[in-house]
């Protein structure tokens, strides 16, 4: 018999916020944590993006990467009910580019952690885990397969409790990739807008904390986990499929235990591209999801790729704990050639279930459904 | 729990191809990696130009499905979806990371390359996989410090538990520095009380072990 798997705790660490608390606070006061940054390259163009200055030195061993993930997996730590060395419990980190800053600043002490796995293990000493951690590193899809991939640990009993953290550094590696494709907007991003022209890099940790028995974790609150999927469009290594029909895949393995019309609001990739959000919009609209609410929130935190997926799907549990759909900041005007009901403030409304969706490089999709427990 | 099986297997090395022990080609020890690469996709006597395009890691993996494939086709009598497609290794895409970093140091000439960029994550193989067999279905793309069978099986188990799956490509795939080593295995469910090649931890660890050089 299989048991249901709650999010029971989480933890952002982010440019709007060192706590859940205070970035929501900031999410509620449409405060977006992109701004213009100092040049990292020749550009012919103003550069802006979200980056993390307000974090602690947990260990002087650790890169800053790694002292964000440990601040923010302490913070989890402390106020759930499981120990760290507890034998049921696995560490999932996301992250597509880990410590990419140590290929050009060459520490010897720690230029093995280049590595996404020696990341992993040195955070796992570091907080006395009993388990080599489980690494999952599949573009911008990263968090939220992560969360999949330890949801199904925990449901199949391999495990009782997860703690899913993601998180990536702004770097000039990352961020010249994408001014090379063109890619990156030249003010703060717009996402699923008319006048959208591209992403901002962000750079942050979401953690959350996965259980089957959110008595024992002393949860903040119970968000069940009950739909999960992932697809790959075969299509494209760089470009997302045209019709959204891969991603229409992920969703509807995700939505196998759930009734569609049971969907209260869809938190979209919406990374603020022409492409990837025109895609998203024919999806939605081709499952019969164009009437609801639907968000993006690279708006307040760019694009945070292996943080992204976690950390979306936490202010996306706020929204539902307080019953508030939130503004999909940066929009105004439909954009995409599909129908989707953007949210352009914030609205009170009983919010039972989220769908969760990402894309990304490589063609990948994937899709979660959270419900109230 | 549904009984698993591996339905072929191939693995690549500096040394060979090897298609369910069988060993198919022998590379000139002589030839750099680019070169070996090549020379595997020759002989499987296909046209595919968007192969030359890939950087080594994607080759590999590439390559290591398609020596899977029989009569080119990976899979039939399956819906695209129902196909999964499990990747994993230790380097991530380091190798192209390397390349691509130094593109990036000379800021005089300032001229990063979204071909090259492109490749800087571990899971484009997988893409260029789905693209080629057409799979459609589950993905993951799992790091860890050596290869570990253990995560592998058991994940790709779940996925079938979870009727996510219906088969699945599961493989190492990993190129660094000239140095290649790829285990791919397409699995699947099986009523045989007893198959030879069953879905397991050990035998999966076996398959990895004869790719040692």
């Amino acid at each position: 018999m299989q048991k249901p798997v709650y999010i029971v705790n989480d933890h952002i660490l982010s440019a709007i916020g060192t706590s859940t608390d205070s970035n929501w606070k900031n999410v509620l006061n449409e405060k977006s944590g992109i701004a213009l940054i100092d040049p990292l390259f020749p550009s012919d163009q103003p550069i802006y993006g979200s980056q993390v200055k307000d974090y602690e030195t947990v260990s002087t061993a650790a890169t800053k990467l790694e002292n964000m993930f440990l601040y923010s997996i302490q913070q989890v730590l402390r106020e759930t009910g499981i120990q760290s060395s507890n034998d049921r419990l696995m560490l999932f980190v996301s992250t597509t580019k880990g410590n990419i800053d140590l290929l050009q600043n060459v520490n010897p002490a720690s230029s093995e952690r280049v590595h996404l796995a020696a990341m992993a293990a040195f955070i796992q000493q570091e907080l006395g885990l009993k388990h080599a951690p489980v690494v999952v590193s599949n573009a911008c899809i990263s968090g939220v397969l992560a969360i999949q991939t330890a949801a199904l640990y925990i449901k199949h009993g391999f495990i009782d409790h997860a703690i899913v953290t993601g998180g990536d550094l702004f770097s000039k590696f990352t961020l010249s990739g994408f001014y090379s494709f063109k890619a990156l907007s030249a003010g703060i991003c717009k996402p699923f807008d008319k006048k959208r022209d591209g992403i901002n890099l962000g750079e942050g940790i979401g953690t959350v904390v996965l259980t089957q028995d959110p008595v024992a974790a002393k949860g903040a609150y119970a968000v069940e986990i009950t739909g999960y999927g992932s697809s790959n469009d075969a299509n494209h290594i760089s470009g997302p499929s045209r019709d959204g029909s891969g991603l229409s895949l992920a969703v509807q393995k995700a939505l196998k235990h759930t009734d569609l019309a049971s969907i209260d609001v869809i938190n979209a990739h919406g990374t603020a591209t022409l492409y990837n959000d025109n895609m998203e919009s024919l999806a939605f609209q081709h499952l019969g999801l164009s009437d609801t609410p639907l968000n993006s929130l690279k708006g307040y935190y760019g694009h945070t790729l292996g943080a992204a997926g976690v950390l979306e799907v936490i202010i996306s549990i706020r929204s539902m704990l307080n019953n508030i759909l939130v503004k999909s900041l940066g929009y105004e005007e439909q954009g995409t050639e599909g129908t989707v009901n953007v949210t352009k403030a914030f609205i009170k409304k009983d919010i039972q279930t989220v769908l969760k969706t990402a894309s990304g490089f490589g063609g990948c999709n994937s899709a979660l459904i959270l419900k109230k427990a | 729990m549904k009984k698993l099986k591996i339905r072929n297997w191939s693995t690549i090395n500096d040394r060979e191809v090897v298609l369910n022990g069988e060993r198919k080609l022998i590379f000139k020890p002589e030839d750099h990696a680019d070169q070996k690469l090549e020379a595997a996709y020759r002989a499987l006597g296909v046209a595919y130009p968007k192969f030359f395009k890939m950087d080594a890691q994607s080759k590999l993996g590439w390559l290591s499905a398609e020596y899977l494939a029989e009569k080119g086709k990976l899979f039939e009598g399956t819906e695209q979806k129902e196909v999964a497609l499990v990747l994993s290794n230790r380097k991530s895409s380091l190798d192209t990371d390397e390349h691509y970093q130094q593109s990036l140091t000379n800021e005089e000439e300032f001229l990063p390359s979204p071909a090259v960029f492109v490749y800087t994550l571990a899971n484009i193989v997988a893409g260029e996989i789905c693209i080629r067999h057409g799979i459609k279905g589950e993905n993951n793309f799992l790091i860890s410090e050596a290869f570990d069978a253990i995560s592998l099986v058991n994940y790709v188990h779940i996925l079938f538990e979870e009727e996510l799956c219906q088969k699945c490509l599961v493989g190492w795939v990993e190129a660094y520095r000239g140095t290649l080593r790829s285990v791919f295995a397409f699995i699947e469910s099986t009523t045989d009380e007893e198959p030879t090649m069953l879905f397991s931890i050990d035998y999966l660890k076996q398959l990895y072990q004869t790719s040692e050089l």
